[in-house]
């Protein structure tokens, strides 16, 4: 008898002589009342990952990159995952440290969809080989604000987004098309909207298997094979820097977040339009996993930085991190002494003597910049990045835990292993200077499986295999 | 394995736990069974109404007749060709469902000609009222022709029971691509033996004193035949026999051991069952199947040892050494019984856990203990022929003495392996 | 012989270590997202079984299949995952009670779905499906201020598909059918999946109106698709216009014997009776739904039960309570001018 069978044919057939007799319930017709989905997944607006560093090829400027929309699956079938065209999606600059953007840049996004004259349902009828190949019926274009203060200035008008990679039929030479979806920026900068490799790679089982209690089964990459969709905008320092000055103000805070507008109920109103909230936000990788919990979690998504430290339940978990304990529970490491100071400076002020945090160095605190005044301080949940560190020529994926300070969290790079580093942070690996041997392994996926380009827009191409054909 | 599906719809149908339709009074339920022949394809095409679909159903007449326009919803291409499927049969019957609403039940039997020469591959769809809600199952046998890529058994015994497991998906499969060429057959399991099993756990459910002996003799018959398929336990044992120069109270002791180390497996794993999850029972199963590897492996070792040790001592002349390690040798029979044992066997559990259902534990214990009693007979039997056997013909085999004497080496050997093997595969199972 | 035991038990071994795993068909199967959803989080209950949130969001994304594919069989899955759930975490398993709650709301037991609702809002005030249980319990409860405050608070929360629907809903039943097709463009606007867009798609055709001959077609699918009472009854009236009585009458037989027999939804099965079968029964099924809960919906099914049994003078109050909110549904008005009509 083949094992397969047979243990499969054990499982059901005691499975179900132990459902048999608690199977009588009844089935419940689906009528009458109108029944609208409620588990609704959104992952249009969803952010996954934001990434800020020094573009290596042109130091003298600062490459951002946010992903939206995880998880697609590029299975060569008619499947396309669109930008939400009601919704806005940002990426914010705090330079002055007051948790408040100074400079938002702003992507909204409309249709051009060809499909109803062409009679098809599919994106595409043919190759396509060029961004304006006819055989392109589903397209979309944005629109690039700057917003600073009261002052909006446009940027792109009309920029095209690189289509959804459906497959090598439809796209042989999906790098021509991503040259094309870049656009230029006045002042010096460029941007590229469309899908592309997920550039974060980890095994997403280490956090299932923490909090299930056995860290055995990693160095999968969960996430290898899923393509995001990117937003990435490389510009000059100079338009980033507080009073556009990088020298004496290097450092910035950066985040993305995703708008869309809600509707009003009251009646008496002309339409039911309400103002836009934000539904998504992201700074720092893995905050849900590392420092949120599913209890704030939606909290933390709709919170807008300047709110952070009027959260005590975000500083709690900061301060008394849950994976440090799970991780003494699981491998009997102690977790270091609460309250987590050492954390506060990683996630909420950057590292720096000005703040009184434990951790000797001045790295990435916007406390730091020159022109800053202290008492607009105000703690929050960012990525910070120094632009003055020198770009590293041999990085280390560890970052700065690794010696190399140009890494994560001193802002963050593609190739950074951010699960490892938050790992070790949590255990203290930051105040003394020491990984914990450990966990060193960490999730023992130490690289993505697409190399990442040495020019802009750095990330990978996007997949266009399916994900369980590897 | 189509018996522990037949003992569970047995259960269910017999002993009267479900009543209602198994899944929902709304769902139409499809199983396609294409079995592949040398020279054709016959396929098995099981459409299972519930209440409603059956009420609303108002142009049914005859089966036959339906079969044909089902078939129109029937794609199946080898390679470029197409196959046209002929009704051979047609039937329907109508159990009754809840409420006293008829559900309905209708099997088609088609045929379609298909030489199998060489390899072919075949693509079979079924899109028969396919916007209706229920399960959806294709399997592939091959009778004297080998296929492969599709499931062979219907896990759903052609949409009788259906498995609940949470962690796997409703089937809805609508079509299948496979390879068939000329070669053996799909083996499946000895359907009679299931019919007496469903019998047996049937017999539990309506019980009158003959029922009751009845069903006690059937399952002393059941535990001889499932100790006489063929299982690694057994062929250990009959390995360690043969080459650890076993006599007949060796047998018998081995028999006894079994019975005992199985019929308090299953009482103790079919009552944690019973009060405990799904889960639970899986992986009690699987421990149990690599500890009972990892105890024939550890015999092997030792007897691999003292077979090193008396080769050994034979190499300097001191003959045959009879008297050494019997007390070793004892040990390694009990613990030969404990493996094979250890492990319950899937029917015995499911005859005590419908007994349980059933409020009738008590029946289900002496069932068990029938069963194990008919697993030792066997055992013992098989024990007692082997060591005849060798008594009487061995000494026929004298000009293969020097081969001889490597058998017990070869057999520690064997043993040692064959644990590993089985606590690996319960381990990676 | 007894040499060649050993052989053999060596062949035996290796036979059963080398037969072949057991293949998965290479199936067309039609796996939508929330498939693909509860297929990620079975593959992940595997490894880790002891997951909580992952057991709740698995028997939450089953009573989402439920709705999609009419398949009940969901439903009892979706209990059973949101027990063990519940089993792992008894105390503040928010994700839990979300899925009870949306258990109980599709299982017509509303009141049991606004505690599980309401637990649920105090254990993650901040999470939109939690308001979204409240306010469909709450709505089908007749509470419509508080329906209308867990609404709000929904959309503020995450304006998205699942609030924009409700919002629909919502000014549907005020008779704000304007707003109504605005917040269900905005829903179709933000519409991930095919189900969600066909669920958009879906209603506004039934705000804009249908032509008979749509009706025909559109209701005539959906009962060949899933013979609920609620669509046989509306193919049964689009039949009726289209002046073939006899098959009418057969959907609702049929819908009638469904109801009587299997039980389900009193609410639909009033209406049902009163149109096409016997008023005392029509009252006896809108009195046991009135009992539970006194909104909208039960009033118009007592005005018509009561207006059925020729007790026009009864039905008018709560006639005039089916409209107070401003519904303006086409047979709440016909139940209201017949009644009107026998008072004149």
């Amino acid at each position: 008898m083949p094992t397969s069978n047979k243990q499969r044919l054990r499982r059901g057939a005691i499975a179900a002589v132990v459902v048999a007799a608690a199977a009588a319930i009844p089935a419940a017709q689906a009528s009458s009342h109108r029944e609208a989905p409620l588990i609704a997944a959104d992952p249009a607006v969803d952010n996954t990952d934001v990434y800020a560093f020094t573009s290596p090829d042109r130091p003298d400027t600062v490459t951002l990159v946010a992903n939206w929309f995880g998880l697609q699956e590029p299975n060569g079938g008619p499947n396309f995952y669109p930008w939400a065209t009601d919704a806005r999606y940002d990426l914010n600059i705090d330079a002055d440290g007051d948790a408040v953007p100074d400079k938002t840049f702003r992507f909204t996004f409309n249709t051009d969809d060809r499909r109803g004259n062409a009679k098809t349902f599919l994106y595409n009828n043919g190759p396509v080989t060029s961004i304006n190949d006819d055989n392109l019926l589903f397209r979309q274009n944005y629109s690039l604000e700057l917003i600073e203060g009261n002052k909006t200035t446009s940027l792109v008008r009309g920029g095209r987004a690189a289509p959804s990679n459906t497959g090598p039929a439809s796209f042989p030479n999906f790098a021509t098309i991503r040259d094309q979806a870049t656009s230029k920026i006045p002042g010096g900068g460029q941007v590229y909207v469309g899908p592309s490799e997920d550039s974060f790679f980890l095994d997403l089982r280490v956090f299932d298997l923490l909090y299930g209690g056995n860290l055995k089964e990693v160095n999968q990459d969960t996430l290898m094979g899923y393509n995001v969709n990117t937003i990435a905008i490389q510009v000059p320092k100079t338009m980033l820097a507080l009073k556009g000055d990088p020298k004496r103000n290097p450092v910035i805070g950066v985040w993305s977040d995703t708008e869309r507008r809600t509707l009003k109920l009251d009646p008496g109103k002309a339409t039911p339009q309400g103002p836009f909230v934000q539904v998504s936000r992201l700074g720092n990788p893995l905050v849900n996993e590392v420092v949120s919990s599913a209890n704030i979690k939606d909290a933390f998504n709709g919170l807008e930085p300047v709110n952070d430290a009027k959260v005590q339940a975000l500083l709690d978990r900061v301060n008394d991190p849950e994976l440090a304990r799970l991780i003494q529970q699981i491998y009997g490491i102690p977790a270091p002494k609460t309250p987590r100071a050492d954390l506060v400076e990683i996630f909420l002020t950057g590292i720096t003597t000005k703040a009184g945090g434990p951790i000797k160095a001045d790295l990435n605190s916007q406390l730091n910049n020159a022109d800053v005044d202290p008492k607009r301080f105000a703690p929050s949940e960012m990525l910070r990045l120094n632009m003055s560190t020198p770009v590293t020529k041999d990085p280390n994926r560890l970052g700065v835990l690794g010696g190399d300070l140009q890494g994560f969290p001193n802002g963050r790079r593609l190739a950074d292993d951010v699960v490892d580093i938050e790992i070790q942070a949590v255990e203290g690996a930051a105040l003394t200077g020491k990984l914990v041997p450990a966990l060193a392994k960490g999730d023992r996926v130490n690289g993505n499986d697409v190399r990442f380009g040495d020019k802009f827009p750095y990330v990978g191409l996007p997949s266009n295999r399916a994900v369980n054909s590897r | 394995m189509r018996v522990f599906l037949l003992v569970v719809f047995g259960m269910l149908l017999m002993g009267g736990v479900a009543q209602a339709h198994p899944l929902s009074n709304l769902s139409v339920n499809h199983y396609d069974g294409l079995r592949v022949f040398p020279d054709r394809v016959e396929l098995r095409s099981v459409v299972d109404s519930a209440e409603i679909p059956t009420l609303q159903d108002r142009d049914f007449v005859d089966a036959r007749k339906r079969c044909a326009e089902r078939a129109k919803s029937l794609n199946a291409m080898a390679d470029e060709q197409e196959l046209r499927f002929e009704v051979h049969d047609a039937d329907v019957v109508r159990p009754p469902g809840e409420a006293g609403l008829p559900t309905m039940r209708l099997t088609c039997e088609y045929t379609a000609l298909l030489p199998v020469r060489g390899e072919v591959e075949v693509t079979f769809s079924d899109s028969y009222l396919k916007d209706k809600p229920g399960w959806r199952e294709i399997t592939v046998a091959g009778v004297d022709v080998a296929v492969s890529g599709a499931p062979a058994e219907s896990i759903t015994n052609e949409l009788r029971n259906y498995p609940s497991d949470l962690l796997s998906s409703p089937l809805d499969v609508r079509a299948v691509r496979f390879v068939a060429q000329p070669g053996e057959g799909t083996v499946v399991a000895p359907g009679a033996l299931g019919e007496a099993t469903k019998a047996a756990v049937g017999l539990v459910g309506d019980l009158t004193p003959v029922v009751g002996i009845g069903a006690v003799l059937l399952s002393l018959v059941l535990g001889a035949s499932h100790a006489a398929l063929p299982g690694h336990g057994k062929t250990v044992m009959a390995a360690y026999l043969a080459g650890s120069r076993g006599t007949r109270r060796d047998a018998l002791l081995v028999g006894a051991t079994v019975t005992i180390t199985h019929t308090a497996g299953v009482l103790v794993l079919g009552l944690l069952l019973s009060v405990s999850s799904v889960i639970a029972g899986e992986s009690v199963l699987r421990w149990l199947g690599v500890a009972s590897g990892l105890l024939v492996a550890v015999i092997g070792g030792v007897l691999l040892r003292s077979a090193v040790r008396s080769r050994g001592r034979e190499r300097h002349g001191h003959g045959h050494g009879h008297g050494h390690g019997h007390g070793h040798r004892r040990a390694g029979l009990v613990g030969m019984g404990v493996a094979g044992g250890l492990v319950p066997s899937p029917s015995a559990l499911v005859v005590l856990l419908g007994a349980i259902a059933l409020g009738r534990t008590w029946f289900g214990v002496i069932l068990v203990l029938a069963y194990g009693l008919g697993m030792a007979a066997t055992l013992t039997a098989a024990g007692l022929l082997l060591v005849s056997l060798r008594d009487r013909f061995g000494h026929r085999f004298a000009r293969f003495r020097k081969y001889a004497d490597f058998t017990p080496l070869g057999t520690a050997a064997l043993v040692l392996l064959v644990g590993v093997g089985l606590a690996t595969r319960a381990l990676a199972g | 012989m007894w040499k060649t035991i050993p052989l053999l038990a060596a062949l035996l071994a290796v036979a059963a270590c080398a037969s072949p795993q057991a293949a998965t068909p290479a199936a067309a199967t039609q796996t939508s997202s929330l498939q693909r959803n509860a297929e990620s989080l079975q593959a992940k209950l595997r490894r880790t079984p002891a997951d909580a949130a992952a057991w709740a969001q698995l028997g939450a994304t089953h009573v989402e299949l439920a709705r999609v594919t009419f398949d009940p069989q969901h439903y009892s899955r979706a209990e059973r995952a949101l027990t063990e759930s519940l089993r792992l975490k008894p105390e503040g398993n928010g994700e839990a009670f979300i899925g009870r709650g949306a258990l109980a709301n599709a299982r017509h037991e509303f009141s049991v779905a606004r505690d599980w609702g309401q637990r649920a809002v105090s254990a993650l005030p901040d999470n939109a499906q939690a308001q979204g249980v409240l306010v469909d319990a709450l709505t089908q409860l007749g509470d419509d201020s508080g329906a209308s405050v867990a609404l709000q608070r929904m959309l503020d929360l995450r304006p998205g598909v699942a609030s924009f629907t409700r919002a629909a809903y919502h000014f549907e039943l005020h008779g704000r059918l304007d707003d109504a097709r605005e917040a269900l463009n905005r829903a179709l606007e933000s519409a991930s999946s095919e189900e969600e867009k066909d669920f958009c798609r879906f209603h506004l055709d039934e705000l804009k109106g249908r032509t008979n001959d749509e009706a025909l077609q559109v209701y005539g699918g959906l009962v060949a698709k899933v013979p609920s009472p609620d669509y046989l009854v509306k193919y049964g009236r689009a039949l009726d216009k289209a002046g073939r009585p006899a098959e009418a009458r057969q959907q609702y037989d049929l819908a009638l014997q469904q109801l009587r027999l299997l039980g389900g939804d009193d609410l639909t099965a009033a209406l049902i009776a009163a149109d096409h079968g016997d008023p005392a029964e029509a009252l006896r099924f809108a009195e046991k739904e009135w009992a539970k809960r006194q909104s909208v919906f039960t009033a118009d099914a007592m005005a018509w039960a009561l207006q059925a049994g020729k007790r026009s003078a009864e039905a008018l109050p709560y006639s005039d309570k089916a409209v107070a909110l401003g519904w303006r549904d086409p047979e709440v008005l016909r139940h209201r001018e017949a009644i009107l009509g026998s008072l004149r």
